[in-house]
């Protein structure tokens, strides 16, 4: 039989490469819009998260500031916020503690909150707090520099007139002059719940009376009950 | 046939027609008598059709339980035909079949290498592109093997070829009417056709046959081309008929009395012709004038007929042809039958001749033709299997396939002495 038909040179071959790469092309495309669409999703719903946290954090600055014109916060101001807040973060956890180990603290003892709440009422304008440590005994050991030591005086003064703190008593002080061109006072307060005579303010006032106020203390006073 | 049920089971599940039919099962399968079509043969059809300007086509159906083929549609005209033809459904279900009408095609014979079937095309492309002056890959080509008929010779293969170029814009229009081709085959295929409806494969038959404006001779043995030819049909005018018819019968003539001269291993014993555009007296004339019992091809006698499609197919030779094309491709297992019973003859034969170590007595392998040394008498070898490459040069569109002992292929080259006008 004589068949001539060769599908090798009659049949139409059809180069599907140029459509293959075109299909890869737009299905490479596609995915990238597809991500670019879901990345602009992302970043608006992370702009909106944003925002929605800024409202909170604005609000939790105080409901008086939120009427008003945001004005930048005082370091004094913004350290008393993060002594606030380390505050309650204690008082979180110290309740956690009183309910899985029973309560060290005496019942007397301010929490962390009302801590925070004395030392801002403490804040006067001549001193400067660095440092409380609340024991777990209820005492209280704070630094800080002061002015003078009228200054001084008057931070102590306050202490014993605050109302929750009167149940703690300053039983010692240590005054060191620091070596700063400005005059400045070093003191470490320490205070116990202990009932304890108020002679503290008393020996403060006394030093602050024999002691000139730019005339540094040639020694610390320590008035142990 | 055993695998009937089978191919009925296949049929059921509506397995692919041609799986059904075409490979598995059909006619003249390994239980059917060759020559024959059975009951169990499943049906199919094959759409011969020529396009280009003039365009042409016949249906020819088997249909089970006939022994007869069944030309059912036939027509030919311009190419609008082709839509016309498909709408009608000439083309369902059937194999279609493109035929390259000898414009188209070209062949040589060629000495047959030591190669697998399957490796034959290969083989053939580069001396056809070479007798061509082409490129080999601008050449479609195949080869078949031809049954050796001369002890002297070297087995040999018709090697068939076409340019690609036309056979491109010829699908190219059938594609356009939606037509999908996937055969193709040459209109000489016709004479193969017409010989295996008459049946008697042992017998060698001269078979001729009106394509266009060319007549092509070829000898048909065993369902195979051992030797074929093509000419150029001389003008009617200004010739007159007997002129014409005269000049005819003597190129008829010439091919058979060569064709039998060369032919010793097989006897040629009848001529088969198909001459549509002839007259029925023309027609007697030439045939009275062979040397051979002579016959004419008539459709009617061969297949069933419808009324419309042998209107259609009287006196219009491409119609004739496409019948003979269609034919061959449904009765192609007869050909395999044929050539492979053969081949066992061949093998029996030669297995005897060893065994009885004695000469030859020149018995063919069908026992019919004696071949005493007057076949080859004053011959050399050499003579006889020159390469037909240089047989192109018998005719502008045709090559013999046999050493011309007499003349030599000078002479054989001037083909002109019988008075048949070449077209250019």
């Amino acid at each position: 039989m004589i068949e001539l038909f060769d599908a090798a040179r009659l049949t139409v071959k059809r180069d599907h490469t140029l459509a293959v790469a075109g299909g890869t092309l737009l299905v490479t495309a596609g995915v990238m819009a597809a991500y670019a669409a879901f990345l602009q999703l992302q970043l608006s719903s992370t702009h909106t998260r944003t925002q929605q946290l800024q409202a909170q954090v604005a609000s939790l600055d105080g409901p008086a500031r939120a009427g008003a014109r945001p004005a930048p916060a005082s370091p004094r101001a913004a350290l008393v916020a993060d002594l606030q807040r380390q505050a309650d973060t204690l008082e979180h956890e110290a309740a956690q503690a009183s309910q899985n180990h029973g309560p060290e603290v005496p019942d007397m003892a301010p929490t962390a909150s009302q801590w925070m709440a004395h030392l801002g009422a403490l804040t006067q304008p001549d001193t400067t707090l660095q440092k409380v440590d609340i024991e777990r005994n209820g005492s209280a050991r704070l630094e800080g520099l002061a002015t003078s030591a009228q200054a001084l005086s008057a931070l102590v003064q306050a202490w014993e007139r605050q109302e929750g703190l009167s149940h703690l008593l300053p039983r010692s002080i240590n005054i060191k002059q620091e070596k700063l061109p400005a005059p400045y006072l070093r003191f470490q307060l320490r205070a116990t719940p202990a009932p304890a005579p108020a002679t503290l303010s008393a020996t403060l006032s006394a030093v602050a009376a024999a002691t000139p106020a730019a005339a540094p203390p040639s020694s610390a006073a320590d008035n142990q009950p | 046939m055993q695998s009937a049920p089978f191919l009925r089971v296949l049929r059921r599940l509506a397995l692919p027609r041609w799986l059904a039919r075409g490979r598995l099962g059909g006619v003249g399968g390994a239980g059917a008598d060759a020559g024959t079509l059975t009951d169990d043969d499943g049906d199919a059809a094959v759409v011969a059709l020529m396009a280009g300007p003039d365009c042409a086509a016949v249906r020819l159906e088997r249909r089970a339980g006939s022994a007869r083929l069944h030309l059912t549609q036939a027509g030919n005209g311009g190419p609008e035909q082709l839509r016309l033809w498909k709408a009608a459904g000439w083309f369902d279900n059937a194999q279609v079949v493109l035929v390259l009408g000898s414009e188209e095609r070209h062949f040589l014979t060629l000495d047959r290498p030591e190669l697998p079937p399957e490796e034959l095309a290969l083989a053939a492309r580069y001396p056809l592109a070479e007798a061509l002056e082409t490129e080999p890959e601008l050449l479609l080509a195949t080869a078949t093997p031809m049954p050796l008929t001369n002890d002297a010779l070297r087995p040999q293969m018709l090697a068939v070829a076409a340019h690609l170029g036309p056979v491109r814009a010829q699908l190219a229009q059938l594609s356009a009417a939606g037509i999908r081709v996937r055969h193709i085959d040459i209109a000489d295929t016709a004479l193969r056709g017409m010989v295996m409806l008459q049946g008697q494969p042992e017998e060698g038959c001269v078979a001729l046959a009106f394509v266009g404006a060319d007549i092509c001779i070829g000898l048909i043995w065993q369902h195979q081309f051992c030797a074929l030819r093509a000419l150029a049909l001389p003008p009617r005018t200004p010739r007159d008929e007997a002129e014409f018819e005269e000049q005819l019968a003597l190129h008829i003539q010439r091919t058979a009395d060569h064709f039998e001269r060369q032919a010793t291993r097989l006897a040629v014993r009848s001529v088969l012709a198909s001459m549509p555009s002839l007259g029925d007296e023309a027609r007697r004339t030439v045939l009275s004038a062979l040397p051979l019992p002579a016959r004419t091809f008539e459709l009617d006698s061969a297949l069933a007929v419808d009324a419309a499609a042998g209107r259609a197919c009287q006196g219009n030779n491409n119609l004739t042809a496409l019948v003979g094309v269609a034919a061959a491709r449904l009765l192609e297992p007869l050909a395999q039958q044929a050539a492979a019973r053969a081949q066992a003859q061949d093998e029996a034969a030669r297995e005897a001749q060893l065994a009885g170590g004695f000469e030859p007595l020149g018995l063919t392998s069908t026992g019919l033709q004696p071949t005493g040394a007057g076949g080859t008498a004053g011959l050399s070898p050499a003579a006889l299997s020159q390469t037909t490459i240089e047989q192109a040069a018998y005719g502008s569109r045709g090559a013999g396939d046999f050493a011309d002992t007499e003349q030599g292929p000078a002479a054989r080259s001037d083909g002109a002495d019988m008075e048949l006008e070449r077209r250019p």
